[in-house]
């Protein structure tokens, strides 16, 4: 009992981190934030796989959680949200996070076969979803000094990466070649 | 063989040149009548089906004059196959934009003669099963107001079996290409889209979608009421009728003339007047088109197999005429400046590379060009064709190395900072608007 | 012999450069950082590479297209000629 409730907390922050881990690999892959080290290619597939690896991490989190009779959460609080007795409302934006990381992981594995458009306007939701995923950990995870420390860390970390992603120009912006300055001709 | 059956008291068919630039009728519906009769009455066919005007267009060897010189019943076919394997009612797009700047024979034809282009495209319409022509035409322009005037008669008459539907478009060069066109039409953005599929295959909201310029449609009519027979007697057997083209710069009477396909570039000269004074080169086809020598185009056929021994083409009906003592390195600057602006900016080739080029001929164009930024420009223009979602990279790039082509003597002397030219005047119109490239696509502000 | 030919669609493009860090016997890049694509077929084991590729694209602009049993497509012929 006492393991799988360690087990639970464990594999929430490492999601947690790894989420976040995506998210500013993510940025980086649109960004186009990469070295001769870290080529585009490789920032782009790692954020694909590290995405993978924190559903692997999330899956034993919520599988921990339903499995452990301690606390009073079962198979369909994975989904519908703000049904269970124990910190309904932080335990409910767990649930929230998971459907749209779900929705966001089908769509993009789905993405050649819906319009772009949609694909698009989901992955959005990724901030939402990381957003939520931190208020989560900080509402379940009161009794714990590390929840809060992982949780600021991950907030400067991903919201440093936010900042920069609005603030730089987009890469095909850059002005190299400016189209309308006008060169004087001279004789 | 299928005829065209006439009705009675037509008037007779115009021999020779010109047809379509006759007497000016305007926009009054009831001398538009009374000058070349009505259309020829036709049943609208059923999608999917070609009713027997397409054949006749195939048989009369008219071909697209809005620069693509593309064989119009083959295109017309090609839209009727579409609609049929796609089960969608095709469209009727009438392209009256003039996007060239040296161009002005659509508006010529127009203000002219705008019952002939409006009938062509109800013709073509009925011909191929559409229920629908639209017509565009550039913002503000007076080709637009014509056309409103004209399209106003014809629809308070009820004059046409299908629907007459007028737009007018933004007034940038890339909005006339034709799935840049459609997407407007369809969506009211005027920027090219993916091609494949071409728009006869999926153009106007995915619609199979008959493009042509307005003085295709305007031949067609004739060919309509007269047939492919009498379109044949005149002009080059491969590529028949008559052409309009846009005669400019150095000439005594620049304007819009109408003569045979096929006709020596001397005797056009001619006919605009004759030239001013000694000329050295000239731009044909437009400023997606290319220069010529002077001397090596002279005695060349107006065809696109005709003028291909100089690098020259038809394209949309634009011979520029510039004389000995204006710099043709300067004028190419100044277009190829302006056409780097005009794109749509949705890809890197023609975005980033078109302005490279243009940059890289101000520098020439100043004199502070060596050796190896030549090499460099040379390259460029080597890598930036095919690459782009449309052609306008392609026609800017062709327009650019025909300079340094043509022009390559002044290119030498321009790399030691000299010109040869007199006068500092300009030839070629350059429109003045400091047109920038959209950094986003509009409603897509996000990225 | 089956050959697939490398598409892509240029305003999806954005010039991420994947497809030529993953294939760079196919696909090279401009100055401007735009895949210049061989419009030859690929075939066999370079085959998985360039699937590699093309699900590696940020943009999905590349593709890989069954090659038609007459001649190239007219987009490749374009390319062909940009790379002279």
């Amino acid at each position: 009992m006492n393991t799988l409730w360690l087990a639970t907390r464990a594999t929430g922050e490492i999601s947690l981190v790894l989420f976040s881990v995506v998210t500013v690999m993510g940025i980086a892959t649109t960004k186009g934030w990469a070295s001769s080290r870290w080529p585009e290619s490789v920032v782009t597939l790692l954020h694909r796989n590290i995405s993978l690896l924190s559903m692997v991490f999330l899956a034993v989190h919520i599988g921990t959680t339903v499995v452990d009779s301690y606390v009073p959460i079962s198979a369909i609080d994975v989904i519908i949200p703000w049904q269970t007795t124990y910190k309904t409302l932080w335990v409910g934006l767990g649930t929230i996070a998971f459907d749209l990381v779900l929705t966001v992981i089908i769509t993009s594995l789905l993405r050649r076969r819906i319009p772009p458009g949609a694909w698009k306007g989901v992955h959005w939701a990724s901030y939402l979803m990381w957003a939520v995923a931190v208020v989560h950990s900080l509402g379940v995870g009161t009794d714990q000094l590390l929840t809060r420390i992982i949780a600021a860390v991950m907030v400067v970390f991903v919201g440093a990466a936010v900042v920069a992603r609005f603030m730089t120009p987009h890469r095909q912006d850059d002005p190299v070649v400016s189209v309308h300055t006008r060169t004087e001709i001279r004789r | 063989m299928t005829r065209m059956t006439a009705p009675p008291a037509r008037p007779a068919p115009p021999i020779g040149a010109p047809r379509l630039l006759g007497e000016p009728v305007g926009t009054d519906l009831g001398a538009h009548l009374a000058a070349f009769g009505r259309s020829p009455a036709q049943d609208r066919v059923k999608r999917g089906h070609a009713g027997p005007l397409v054949a006749e267009i195939e048989r009369s060897g008219l071909a697209g004059r809005g620069g693509g010189w593309f064989p119009t019943g083959r295109k017309m076919h090609a839209v009727v196959t579409s609609a049929r394997t796609a089960r969608k009612d095709p469209v009727v797009v009438v392209n009256a934009m003039e996007g060239e700047p040296a161009a002005s024979k659509d508006a010529v034809l127009v203000h002219r003669n705008p019952h002939l282009v409006l009938d062509g495209a109800v013709l073509a319409a009925e011909s191929i099963g559409s229920s629908v022509v639209y017509v565009t035409a550039h913002r503000g322009s007076r080709t637009l107001a014509t056309l409103e005037r004209a399209v106003e008669q014809r629809r308070s008459t009820g004059h046409d079996s299908v629907e007459l539907r007028l737009y007018d478009a933004p007034d940038r060069y890339v909005a006339s290409e034709e799935s840049a066109l459609a997407h407007f039409v369809g969506e009211g953005i005027a920027l090219p889209v993916t091609v494949p599929p071409r728009v006869f295959e999926s153009g106007v909201r995915r619609r199979p979608t008959l493009l042509s310029n307005a003085e295709t449609f305007a031949h067609l009519a004739l060919i309509a009421r007269h047939g492919a027979d009498w379109f044949r007697q005149v002009g080059d057997p491969g590529l028949p009728g008559t052409t309009l083209i846009s005669v400019s710069g150095a000439v005594g009477s620049p304007g819009v003339i109408e003569v045979p396909t096929g006709t020596s570039v001397r005797h056009i000269l001619g006919l605009a007047g004759g030239t001013n004074g000694a000329i050295s080169a000239a731009v044909t086809g437009g400023y997606g088109g290319s220069w010529v020598k002077a001397d090596a185009a002279i005695d060349l056929p107006w065809t696109p197999d005709g003028l291909r021994p100089a690098g020259g083409v038809p394209g949309a009906g634009v011979l520029a005429v510039l004389p000995v003592d204006v710099c043709g390195i300067v004028e190419t600057a100044r277009v190829v400046r302006w056409m780097a602006g005009q794109g749509a900016g949705q890809c890197g080739p023609c975005r980033f590379g078109l302005a490279a080029v243009a940059a890289d001929f101000d520098q020439l164009a100043a004199g502070r060009m060596n050796r190896t930024g030549l090499a460099a420009l040379q390259q460029r223009l080597g890598v930036i064709p095919g690459r782009g979602a449309c052609r306008h990279p392609d026609g800017v790039v062709r327009f650019a190395a025909s300079a340094l082509t043509v022009f390559a003597d002044e290119a030498y002397r321009h790399m030691s900072s000299r010109c040869s030219a007199g006068r500092r005047t300009t030839v070629l119109p350059v429109p003045a608007s400091s047109t920038t490239l959209p950094v986003s696509r509009p409603g897509e502000e996000w990225r | 012999m089956s050959g697939q030919i490398l598409m892509i669609d240029r305003i999806a493009c954005d010039g991420f450069g994947t497809c030529a860090q993953l294939l760079p016997e196919r696909v090279i890049l401009d100055e401007w950082g735009y895949p210049i694509i061989d419009p030859t077929p690929v075939h066999g084991s370079e085959l998985q590479h360039a699937k590699r590729a093309v699900n590696a694209c940020p943009r999905l602009a590349l593709g890989l297209q069954k090659m038609p049993r007459d001649a190239a497509p007219h987009h490749d012929q374009k390319q062909a000629r940009a790379q002279r």
